[in-house]
């Protein structure tokens, strides 16, 4: 590798680069800046996520492989820093107010949001053992420190420890199949890996279960999916927020290139084993959600049944490769919008010293804000999966995956579960429109409401008129089926 | 030449990770739940040692540096949590670890 081909590395990784240099940027210029003046570094933040998001644009033009092939650029990659950066910088937008009103830090929230950020971007397009694991590291251990960010509180501390134990256990899972495979291929790289797979060496079975166990934990699925309520409940709201989009959807980015790019070989022994987890995903996490009475909690585990539905369209892959690729790719688009839209709402109906995270917090809220119960109504429409908004679209594309690649009683039971969920989120919309309990609520903050209104039409507009979003997440799952 | 052969290494590795993973289950202390990630996370350093030995490659020696830049930064992390649960809590008792339940 010559200096000519590093630097055509480098300049191709541009929109991942634009997000680390902003970083380093705000780690520097913070501890010059007065108190008062922090809240602005939002705005460097801002233009660093924009750019990135520019740049990011222009790959749907190319595919190229960088840095000696270790980083695969694709419209697959492009895709997922789509909804990365979307997820960032809508989430920062809501920080700011909420950091201003909580009292935090602003300057190193930021740049620990950018640093995990990147992670996720290079991640999804890594396609080398040694890159993916570091990348997964980046982003992990940022959202290690994000979640334990508020150290007065001893709840976020809390959530920052256990998430920082679990997650290292599964990062060494993960890492003990990756020594396992290589060691039975002689190769880190995933092309290589899958010439190579012999299903007679007890090394790559090992391996591979070991990967998917480390996966199936990032991914928050049922059997490994007990950490996701403690932790999102004891993180500050916009972290959850931000975690429960952009963590998942990476982990579902590098799941699905080393799954379908390394070990193809064993496709029909891990489909079944991701039916089981799937079905069980799904029906766990929507039982879990029904008797929380906490939204923020609710969330949590309804963030859970979000993934096993997720899982439905990658089982439904084995039929159907391009539909049910791409019918994963648009649920993690969809879930983006409304999941950080309902995190989003309840950082902004937030107190200084009360999270707003109870049922009853809400109640009043259609008599005393009527705009910010409207936004919470599409979002929890979105999540029950009723039209016409984008969660309906993103259901119906999986479900109609599933049921043309034969598998019915999948679909069935994801039709079921998702019937029943419609319960605990629309029980969230009776405390907000029908109770009459007059409860504080902060004053207006002009920032985050404009995120919040974004987040909301985008959960309807691109739900009655989907098309344009679904052609995008065809190319790119056409980009990555070899 | 070769004194050692790979299986020895191997099972020395799956031994680590066990006890590891053991310790971060059961162990009741904070500081030794670290320890035993640490653990776990080098027993697979071991491995792609020895693999990287085993195949004359230099990948694995390169992942196992990486690898333990990643355990040097998972504990650092790991510690100052440490500190601030020891600052609300004054002990490093798993047990404290209960505000979050259902």
């Amino acid at each position: 590798m010559d200096l000519n081909e590093v630097l055509k590395s480098t300049f191709l990784i541009t929109p991942e680069l634009s997000l680390i240099l902003t970083g380093m940027i705000l780690m520097v210029l913070d501890p010059f800046i007065r108190n008062r003046f922090k809240k602005e570094l939002f705005w460097i933040t801002a233009l660093g996520l924009l750019i990135g998001f520019a740049l990011n644009l222009n790959r749907f033009r190319y595919t190229e492989s960088a840095f000696a092939g270790t980083l695969s650029l694709d419209e697959f990659t492009a895709y997922f820093n789509i909804i990365f950066i979307i997820g960032a910088l809508l989430a920062t937008v809501i920080s700011r107010d909420y950091i201003e009103k909580t009292a935090l830090k602003h300057g190193e929230y930021y740049a620990l949001i950018l640093f995990s950020t990147s992670g996720m971007m290079l991640l999804s397009s890594a396609r080398e053992f040694i890159s993916l694991f570091l990348c997964f590291e980046i982003m992990s251990v940022s959202v290690y420190i994000l979640s334990g960010f508020n150290r007065r509180s001893p709840r976020s501390v809390e959530s920052g420890i256990k998430y920082l134990v679990l997650g290292g256990f599964s990062s060494a899972i993960l890492l003990y199949g990756i020594a396992l495979i290589y060691g039975a291929s002689g190769s880190v790289f995933l092309d290589e890996i899958a010439s190579r797979f012999n299903m007679e060496n007890p090394l790559y079975i090992a391996g591979t279960a070991l990967i998917l166990a480390g996966f199936v934990f990032k991914i928050g699925a049922f059997p490994l999916h007990q950490w996701i309520p403690d932790i999102y409940e004891g993180a500050p709201m916009t972290v959850t927020g931000f975690m429960s989009v952009g963590v998942k959807a990476a982990a579902f980015a590098v799941f699905l290139r080393v799954f379908f790019e390394g070990f193809s070989t064993l496709e029909v022994q891990w489909m079944q084993i991701l039916w089981v987890i799937s079905v069980f995903t799904m029906t766990i996490g929507n039982l879990a959600a029904i008797v929380q009475r906490s939204i923020k909690r609710m969330l949590a585990y309804s963030s859970i049944s979000h993934a096993g539905y997720a899982l439905v369209g990658i089982v439904a892959s084995y039929g159907e490769k391009e539909l049910g690729l791409s019918s994963v790719l648009y649920y993690l688009f969809a879930y983006t919008f409304m999941n950080l839209g309902a995190f989003g709402t309840l950082a902004y109906l937030s107190l200084k010293d009360r999270e707003c995270e109870m049922l009853e917090d809400i109640s009043g809220l259609w008599q005393r804000k009527p705009l910010v119960a409207i936004a919470l109504g599409i979002f929890m429409f979105s999540l029950a999966g009723i039209p016409p908004t984008i969660g309906f679209f993103a259901k119906y594309r999986v479900f109609l995956s599933a049921i043309r690649a034969e598998f019915y009683w999948l679909a069935i039971i994801g039709i079921l579960n998702s019937v029943l969920s419609a319960y605990y989120y629309l029980r969230v919309l009776v405390y907000a429109y029908m109770r009459e309990e007059q409860m504080e609520f902060p004053a207006p903050q002009p920032l985050s409401a404009f995120a919040i209104a974004i987040l909301s039409l985008g959960a309807l507009i691109l739900g009655i008129f989907p098309l344009y979003s679904w052609e995008l997440a065809i190319k790119a799952a056409g980009s990555f089926i070899p | 030449m070769m004194g050692v052969p790979i299986e020895h290494y191997l099972v020395l590795s799956a031994i680590l990770f066990v006890i590891g993973a053991y310790g971060v289950i059961i162990r009741k202390n904070l500081i030794i739940v670290l320890m035993s990630l640490e653990l776990m996370l080098n027993s697979a350093n071991i491995a792609f040692v020895a693999f990287s030995r085993a195949l004359s490659d230099m990948t694995g020696h390169v992942f196992m540096i990486m690898a333990l830049t990643v355990a040097a930064v998972e504990v650092a992390v790991g510690l100052a949590l440490v500190v601030a649960i020891y600052m609300h809590k004054e002990t490093l008792d798993i047990d404290v670890l209960k505000m979050l339940k259902g």
